[in-house]
């Protein structure tokens, strides 16, 4: 099973940025579209962001932080060394929870909209990760759905007084438009659906309460459990197998279209393609029931299990009212 | 790329005053004229040489909108520089300096080098806050001064730079303990083993830029 840390969290262990140095970070790389779902770009190559939640106080219960980052292109140097460059990431946001609503976009092409408490909204559709996106998704579902703000979900108090980005409420008195952006600051000019990643959160330590000052408090057991060989849960990588086959058996019968295949064709999808795809998908049944089949599969990161099966514990609490259903 | 020191730079103000725009200048070189509002924190990083050192700037540029400052301010923590700016053609921005100044130094360290900047510079002709009173209020607190236009990209360098040889005089003469990483000064993985060789290895400083 892979328990590996992603790219981001993995480079803001090295220390740079030390209130995010120990933070628990549930990323995934997405492609840049626009609210149609077509790339943003005009020279139709893909902007991948990498997106994470993250806690800066282990004293939290629930991620207070949205992390953005991309990658940067090799060096010169780098591109002369033998064998391909390491993932390198450039942080570049440091969005507070509390003042950006993440939802569901289109659960069919996986796609999140971020809306900032400015009014601005990006879309961003998640990257191919082989036969586990699906999986991937449910997950990010259920963040957003342990995100709801306490007016829109009936558990409050997540958050402690005084946590930084923490959503006690909502601050969104600001949003009087609804305009999109084009994250032209997240804009990178590399890399592409190949940089892809399937991230792990760490179970915070309760004993820790301060965001600031993690690095010297973080408990001696999150050294032993770093990765032993890069996640690599690309396309058609290891993440092959019987839930992916149980999707496409279930959800398209008809031959639906690989993983990849669907996110490319995202790009400039009409609205009947669109419909087709939710008829493929109509069998497949709710994200929580597939989280726990896969989970009972052994193919998702461990910590993502743990983060996952904490959320559930969460959501049960809350009405799922504004909770999409897959058709 | 490999270096010395790491400095993490602060940017706080009003909203409007140019904040993003002086990072965008100084990490990018250009100026975008029209600029999201900055909500969190955004990013920026660049290498700068001083004393021949190879020093990385960390720039965490701040959300100035009022709704924002109270979740804001809880990451002025570690940082050992800020840029304090207010807009010249804009008098309300230089009268909330003060409460910039007490929320930086209450939320951060007592030794972090604020530097003052009053930017656009460039619009002269629409300008409320005269150089002198910058001046006075920098003198009056202890602070740096510069005025800057991130537009046409004067002074902007040296805002930054000149921030950070405060720190590394700081660091030389033993203000800063470059051991706590609270300090905002991160020594960097080839600097560490000479370290304990820094003291007293001062000479003449020469700045120069170059993105990481």
């Amino acid at each position: 099973m892979n328990t590996a840390m992603g790219p981001l969290q993995r480079q803001l262990r090295a220390g740079e940025y030390e209130i995010f140095q120990y933070a628990p970070i549930f990323e995934s790389d997405f492609i840049q579209i626009s609210k149609r779902g077509e790339v943003v770009d005009v020279h139709n190559r893909v902007r991948v962001v990498t997106v994470g939640v993250a806690c800066t106080s282990p004293a939290l219960l629930v991620p207070n932080v949205l992390l953005l980052a991309r990658p940067v292109v090799p060096s010169e140097e780098s591109r002369g060394r033998r064998g391909p460059p390491a993932k390198a990431l450039e942080l570049t946001r440091l969005l507070p929870l509390r003042f950006v609503k993440i939802s569901v976009h289109d659960d069919e092409m996986l796609q999140l909209r971020l809306k900032l408490a400015s009014g601005r909204s990006f879309y961003l559709q998640l990257c191919p990760q082989g036969d586990a996106h699906y999986e991937l998704f449910d997950m990010w579902v259920k963040i957003i759905n342990l995100l709801r703000p306490p007016a829109e979900g009936s558990h409050g108090g997540q958050a402690l007084p005084g946590d930084p980005g923490a959503f006690g409420e909502p601050l969104f008195h600001g949003i009087s438009q609804d305009t999109t952006g084009s994250l032209e600051s997240l804009a990178p000019e590399e890399g592409g659906p190949d940089a892809l990643s399937v991230r792990s959160l760490r179970t915070p330590s309760p004993s820790r309460d301060d965001p600031g000052s993690s690095r010297s408090r973080t408990p001696p057991s999150l050294s032993p459990s770093l990765p032993q060989k890069p996640p690599s849960v690309g396309r058609g990588s290891q993440r092959g197998g019987s839930a992916g086959e149980r999707r496409s058996q279930a959800g398209s019968p008809g031959g639906s279209p690989a993983p990849q295949e669907r996110s490319q064709g995202s790009h400039g999808s009409s609205p009947s393609s669109k419909k087709k795809e939710s008829s493929r998908r109509a069998d497949r049944g709710g994200g929580a029931t597939r989280s726990k089949s896969s989970q009972s599969r052994g193919r998702t990161p461990s910590r993502i299990l743990s983060l996952v099966k904490s959320l559930s514990r969460v959501s049960l609490s809350r009405p799922p009212k504004e909770k999409k259903k897959r058709r | 790329m490999a270096y010395a020191y790491l400095f993490k730079y602060i940017i706080i103000g009003d909203t409007g005053v140019g904040k993003s725009c002086l990072l965008l200048q100084f990490t990018d070189k250009r100026f975008q004229p029209v600029h999201d509002l900055t909500i969190g924190v955004e990013f920026g990083a660049r290498m700068i040489t001083i004393d021949g050192k190879q020093i990385k700037l960390q720039i965490w540029d701040t959300a100035g909108q009022e709704s924002f400052r109270s979740i804001t301010r809880s990451y002025y923590r570690g940082a050992a520089g800020a840029l304090l700016v207010y807009d010249i053609t804009r008098r309300d921005t230089f009268n909330h300096l003060t409460t910039w100044l007490e929320d930086a130094r209450q939320h951060s360290n007592s030794n972090m080098v604020i530097m003052l900047i009053g930017n656009k510079s460039d619009l002269e002709s629409r300008r409320e806050v005269k150089k002198e009173e910058g001046e006075a209020f920098a003198r009056e607190h202890g602070l740096i001064f510069m005025e800057t236009s991130a537009k046409t990209a004067s002074n902007v360098e040296e805002a930054f730079i000149n921030t950070a040889k405060e720190i590394y005089e700081k660091i030389q003469e033993g203000v800063f303990d470059i051991n706590n990483e609270a300090n905002g000064i991160k020594i960097g993985p080839q600097h560490a083993a000479s370290n304990a060789t820094l003291a007293g290895n001062q000479g003449g400083q020469q700045a120069g830029g170059g993105c990481c």
